[in-house]
C-alpha cells in the first residue's frame, strides 16, 4: 500500500501531463499512487491518464484553479474510502 | 444537527443569538457560566491574533494554541452551551502572515492549516473570510472563489475527521455601511450553485454589513446614528429586506461589530430578526476599566498606572483610533488592555495586586468576572436570550 498520493492538476494539457505522469511513474511509482484530476479539460484534451474530468459547466468555462483543483482531487480520494491510507499528498499544477 | 439546533431555539425564543469574543480568560469563564446558568447557546468566536494554531505560536489570549483553548472550554462548559467558533479566518488574517507579506497561495495553504487545527480540536462553526488581500482589493468573484477553496477544504477535512461542521461566510470588513441587496443576492446565488454542485451544505449564517462599525471605545456606524447617513438607506429600512433574501434562501443573517450599540438599537436586533450577533472588543475594554477602577478605588492607583503604561506601549490601541481622534492617553491604554494581559509583566501586577486586594477581602478575578457578566448580561436582556435578569 503506497503512502503517498500524487495529484496533478491539468487543464487541456494532454502530452506535458503524460511525459509528468511517465516520469514520476518510473522513478517514484513504487512510493506514489498518481492521480489526474481534468479541471474543465475539452473532452479532446483530456490526457490518456486522467483518473477525474471535473465538467461542471462552471468548471468547463473557468477551469479551476489550484486550491480548488486540489480539494477536488483529494474529496475524490476521501469519498473513494483511501484517505486515510495516506501520509501526504503532493500536488503538481499543469495549465 | 447544529444547525437544526440552532434554528429550533430561535424559532422558539424569537431571540438573536450571542457570539463573544474570548478576550481574557475571565471573559471564558464568564461566558462559559452564563450560558450554562441560563442554558442558552453561545458562540464562541476566536479571532486568528486571540487563539491560533501552535504552528502560529497561539494568540494573545492566555497564550493559547488552537487545541489548549478548545480543551480548557469543553472541560468548563458542562452543560455543552458553548459552541467553539472560529471567527474571521482565511488568509492574511493572522499577524504572521502579514508580517511576512505572504503571496496568495502561501497565504491559503496557511489559512487551510489554522482550519485543519480548529477542525481537529473540534471547532463546530468556521466564518469562512478571504476579504482581506494585503497584495490589492480583489473583486466579488475573486472573494467567492477564495471562499469555495477554503469552503470546500474545510469540508474536506471535517468528513475525514467525522466532525460535524457549519459554516458563516461574510465576503466583506466592517465597513460601518450596508451591503446592497443586489450585492447580497449575487453572494447568496454563487455560495447556493456552489453547494448544490459540490452536494456541500450550505452556510448557516451569512454576514450581513448592517452599518455597525467599532472605533476607539464606540460604535460609529450608521446603525445607531440619530442622523441619516448620505447616501445610504438607514439600516432599519435596509435590513429587513436583507433578512428576507437570506430568509429565502435559507440561511440565517449575522452581523458583527455590535459592541457599544445603545440598548435600544440592541433591543431592534431580535425585532428585526437578526440571528446572531458578535461582541468582542467592548468585553476586553470592560475587564480593563474594572481592572484600574478596583485598583485605583483601593489606594493602589501605582498598581493601575503601571498596567496603563504597559498597555500603552503595546501600540495595540493604534489601529483602533479615529483618524480625527480625541482620545486621552488612558483611553489608547484602555482599548488595549486586554492584549497585554497575558504577558509576564502584566501577570505578575495582577499577582501583586491580587495580593494586596485580598487584604481587604477582595477577590481580584472574581470581581472581574462578575463584573464581565454584567457587561455580557446587558446583551442577554436585550437579545431576548434571557427574561430573569
Amino acid at each position: 500500500m503506497k503512502r503517498i498520493a500524487t495529484i496533478i492538476l491539468n487543464r487541456n494539457l494532454p502530452e506535458v501531463t503524460v511525459q509528468l505522469y511517465a516520469h514520476l511513474s518510473k522513478f517514484d511509482g513504487d512510493l506514489t499512487d498518481i492521480y489526474i484530476v481534468e479541471a474543465g479539460s475539452d473532452a479532446h484534451k483530456l490526457s490518456k491518464y486522467a483518473t477525474w474530468h471535473a465538467n461542471t459547466p462552471k468548471i468547463m468555462q473557468d477551469g479551476l484553479r489550484y486550491g480548488r483543483g486540489m480539494n477536488f482531487g483529494q474529496i475524490q480520494i476521501l469519498e473513494g474510502g483511501k484517505f486515510e491510507q495516506y501520509d501526504a499528498f503532493f500536488a503538481h499544477e499543469r495549465h | 444537527m447544529i444547525h437544526q439546533s440552532l434554528q429550533s431555539f430561535l424559532q422558539k425564543r424569537h431571540c438573536t443569538l450571542l457570539g463573544v469574543g474570548p478576550m481574557s480568560v475571565n471573559c471564558v469563564d464568564a461566558t462559559i457560566e452564563l450560558a450554562n446558568e441560563h442554558e442558552v447557546p453561545i458562540l464562541m468566536i476566536a479571532s486568528r491574533r486571540q487563539i491560533d494554531s501552535e504552528e502560529f505560536g497561539g494568540g494573545y489570549v492566555n497564550n493559547w494554541s488552537t487545541q489548549e483553548f478548545a480543551r480548557y472550554v469543553t472541560d468548563k462548559d458542562k452543560k455543552g452551551k458553548i459552541l467553539l467558533a472560529r471567527d474571521h479566518g482565511g488568509p492574511w488574517q493572522s499577524i504572521k502572515e502579514k508580517d511576512e507579506k505572504l503571496g496568495l497561495r502561501r497565504a491559503m495553504e496557511s489559512a487551510k492549516s489554522s482550519y485543519r487545527a480548529d477542525i481537529a480540536a473540534g471547532f463546530q462553526v468556521l466564518h469562512i473570510d478571504p476579504s482581506v488581500d494585503i497584495h490589492g482589493q480583489p473583486d466579488i468573484d475573486e472573494v467567492l472563489d477564495r471562499v469555495f477553496d477554503l469552503y470546500d477544504f474545510c469540508w474536506m477535512q471535517a468528513q475525514q475527521l467525522r466532525q460535524e461542521i457549519i459554516f458563516e461566510v461574510g465576503t466583506e470588513e466592517q465597513s460601518g455601511s450596508t451591503n446592497s441587496q443586489e450585492e447580497l443576492g449575487y453572494t447568496l446565488n454563487a455560495i447556493k450553485e456552489f453547494c448544490v454542485q459540490n452536494k456541500i451544505p450550505q452556510p448557516t449564517f451569512l454576514v450581513v454589513q448592517c452599518g455597525t462599525r467599532v472605533m476607539e471605545m464606540r460604535n460609529v456606524g450608521s446603525f445607531d446614528s440619530p442622523i441619516r447617513v448620505a447616501d445610504e438607506i438607514p439600516a432599519k429600512i435596509q435590513l429587513p429586506k436583507m433578512i428576507e433574501i437570506c430568509n429565502r434562501h435559507g440561511i440565517l443573517t449575522k452581523v458583527h461589530n455590535t459592541d457599544y450599540l445603545s440598548d435600544d438599537a440592541l433591543q431592534w436586533h431580535p425585532r428585526l430578526g437578526i440571528h446572531a450577533a458578535n461582541v468582542a472588543p467592548e468585553f476586553g475594554v470592560a475587564e480593563s476599566k474594572a481592572l484600574v477602577n478596583i485598583l485605583e478605588t483601593n489606594g493602589l492607583r501605582h498598581i493601575a498606572d503601571r498596567f496603563l503604561e504597559i498597555a500603552y506601549d503595546s501600540n495595540k490601541w493604534d489601529k483602533w483610533m479615529l483618524d480625527n481622534t480625541t482620545a486621552t492617553d488612558r483611553d489608547r491604554s484602555l482599548i488595549a488592555g486586554h492584549y497585554v494581559f497575558s504577558t509576564p509583566v502584566c501577570k505578575e501586577l495582577k499577582i501583586e495586586a491580587a495580593r494586596e486586594l485580598a487584604k481587604k477581602g477582595l477577590d481580584l478575578e472574581m470581581h472581574l468576572k462578575e463584573q464581565l457578566k454584567q457587561s455580557i448580561l446587558r446583551y442577554f436582556r436585550n437579545f431576548r436570550l434571557t427574561r430573569t435578569v
